[in-house]
């Protein structure tokens, strides 16, 4: 219960939080700005704080088992003093009572330690307003979907990610023909050429991510990619401040897979893309092989937005970087049969209108 | 030996016809009576007479050959193909007026069922394959049905509409078949239909942005692809052929070469 970490403006005793615009943590009461640089400083000072005040942590134990089944877990804010319930794999979050931003420190400690960090570069605003384009041009959404939008939660989540550095090499087969067309007297001809194609080499890949928690959906976090690494910066607690995060509970090595996957699939379409020059081409085998996984663990920022219609639960994401924003919308069947009979009716009518014409002609 | 053929039995049926006084066939005057052959007795003597005087009148008016001829079959002449059979005995009984033989001339063979239209001469240009089409629409009913004269009767009104036109220096073009409503219905349903459902698909899938990446293409390593076998062996090759659908176009006429090696337009089929 020792672990909980609150960034505190030395300057008023406010809770400061991570800016997205600014880049930098900000006091929200002083408006003082802290560079990040000097808050990785404070952030070993306090973590040293931690350790000493290990001692007097006696009913930690206790407390762990009690909550164990349940896969919660209680802390105590430090502002407030209000018992803060959060799940097992949470790493970031704001108290209920006073909200103000709390990091559990240790769910980041050691090997837990994240290698990198993408800091968000765009806000709750940003994401508000990604969904209403989100909704622009649908035009089989319920205008009630649209005009009643009660968002239920929005929150920025720091998901944890497994990066993977891969290499795939192997050896495709493919059965290809060509065409060639000529005619003579009364006839046409047509000579298929069937040729054996191979293709063998390698490639590396940088940083596949595949997320690493269990709570994410993995189609929902394929559809934000990508994330833009060369801002990635090492991890400091820090910029967790006033977001959600969690730690991962899939390991590397369940996730390895899918990461090899995508690899075998892309490995497959570089070789696909010089198979030129036929007219079909089918691929007959292919004997792939993805090694020398290093995974890097990173938490990268997505926001999440959640609402409910006629009982569903709708969930979008957004990358919280780039701005690229996802999430599958409900489908107005009324509206769907109205376009349907529309475009049956114009397309019907200029398709008999060419008719005519084709006779006038 | 075939050609040999045909011209004993034709100058035999000639002489069956027209008598025995028949000693001249190429005599204009003589032609005359045998422009109308009911060789397969389908007509009255008085409906095959004046078909006769009608096609006689037509043929002096405008210089354009005109011929119908009926035989109980062509097997008995050795002929299987009923468009080789129709030239022949163009050629052979020399039809046609001017020194490249203008004329029309129908066959049919009741045993085989089938017709036949030989143009020669101007006649293949006066004739297009669209107008030979739009005449037998007409003749044809008749022929199926039976009733000769009728069908006889309507293809010299057609012919004597295609020579006037000739005779005016227009290449006679049949009517437009009128426009089928029904037409017009059945591509408002398939083109609405098609067009809806492509249109509504495309709408459904705008609605759908979640899906699972299916491969790691935004990280490959642009410096590490290296593709080092890259080997295509041929296999074998295989030739089909297909026969070319015939070009018929409405102004042209089509044409072939007859084996007395005349040049000759016309079409052919059963009833």
């Amino acid at each position: 219960m020792s672990t909980l970490q609150e960034y505190k403006c030395p300057c008023c005793g406010g809770k400061v939080e991570f800016d997205t615009t600014l880049q930098k943590c900000k006091c929200p009461f002083c408006d003082t700005e802290y560079e990040m640089e000097a808050l990785k400083a404070y952030d070993e000072d306090l973590q040293n704080d931690t350790e000493d005040d290990t001692n007097w942590n006696i009913g930690d134990k206790e407390e762990w088992n009690l909550d164990e089944e349940t896969g919660l877990r209680s802390y105590v804010c430090k502002s407030c003093g209000g018992e803060i319930i959060a799940e097992e794999t949470t790493g970031a979050t704001s108290c209920p009572y006073c909200g103000n931003p709390v990091i559990m420190m240790e769910q980041f400690k050691g090997l837990l330690k994240p290698d990198l960090v993408i800091p968000f570069k765009l806000d709750k605003k940003a994401a508000k307003a990604k969904l209403l384009e989100h909704y622009k041009g649908k035009k089989l959404l319920p205008k009630t979907f649209r005009d009643e939008n009660h968002l239920d939660e929005i929150k920025g989540v720091y998901v944890p990610f497994w990066l993977f550095n891969t290499e795939a090499s192997g050896i495709v087969r493919y059965k290809a023909t060509k065409l060639r067309c000529w005619s003579s007297g009364d006839y046409d001809y047509t000579e298929t050429s069937v040729y054996s194609v191979v293709r063998g080499g390698d490639v590396k890949f940088n940083n596949i991510p595949i997320d690493g928690s269990e709570r994410m959906a993995d189609d929902l976090m394929e559809s934000i990619e990508p994330f833009d690494y060369s801002e990635a910066v090492d991890f400091q607690t820090a910029y967790l401040s006033g977001f959600l995060a969690d730690k991962y509970d899939v390991s590397d090595e369940e996730t390895i897979k899918r990461a090899d996957e995508r690899a075998k699939r892309s490995l497959e379409e570089i070789f696909r893309d010089t198979v030129t020059e036929y007219s079909t081409v089918t691929p007959e085998a292919s004997s792939i092989k993805v090694e020398g996984a290093d995974a890097k663990y990173a938490l990268l920022p997505v926001w999440i937005l959640n609402t409910t219609y006629n009982g569903t639960n709708y969930t979008f994401a957004m990358n919280g970087q780039t701005g690229k924003f996802v999430g599958d919308l409900p489908m107005d069947k009324g509206l769907k049969n109205k376009y349907f009979a529309l475009s049956f009716a114009i397309a019907g009518i200029i398709g008999a209108a060419l008719s005519y014409l084709i006779w006038l002609i | 030996m075939k050609k040999a053929l045909l011209s004993i039995i034709t100058v035999a049926l000639l002489i069956v016809t027209m008598g025995l006084n028949a000693v001249s066939v190429h005599a204009e005057s003589e032609k005359e009576t045998y422009r109308m052959q009911d060789l397969a007795n389908l007509l009255t003597e008085s409906q095959a007479s004046s078909l006769q005087d009608r096609i006689n009148a037509l043929v002096d008016k405008y210089g354009m050959d005109l011929i119908i001829i009926t035989e109980e079959n062509m097997a008995d002449y050795g002929y299987t193909d009923i468009v080789a059979f129709a030239d022949d005995i163009y050629d052979q009984m020399e039809y046609g007026i001017g020194d490249d033989y203008t004329g029309m001339e129908f066959v049919i063979a009741m045993e085989e069922r089938e017709w036949a239209i030989s143009t020669c001469g101007k006649a293949i240009e006066a004739y297009s394959d669209a107008t030979q089409d739009y005449i037998m629409s007409y003749v044809k009913p008749y022929l199926s049905s039976g009733d000769y004269y009728m069908a006889f009767s309507t293809l010299v009104d057609h012919a004597e509409q295609v020579m006037a036109s000739y005779e005016e220096g227009v290449i006679y073009e049949p009517p437009k078949e009128p426009y089928n409503p029904g037409t017009g219905v059945v591509m408002f349903i398939i083109v609405g239909l098609v067009v809806a459902l492509i249109y509504t698909a495309h709408l459904k899938k705008q609605l759908k942005s979640v899906r699972f990446a299916a491969d790691a293409n935004n990280y490959v390593d642009p410096d590490s692809i290296n593709v080092s076998l890259s080997k295509d062996t041929f296999l074998y090759a295989s030739v089909t052929r297909r026969a070319r659908p015939k070009q018929t176009s409405s102004g042209g006429s089509s044409t072939h070469t007859s084996s007395s090696g005349r040049s000759h337009g016309g079409s052919h089929g059963s009833f």
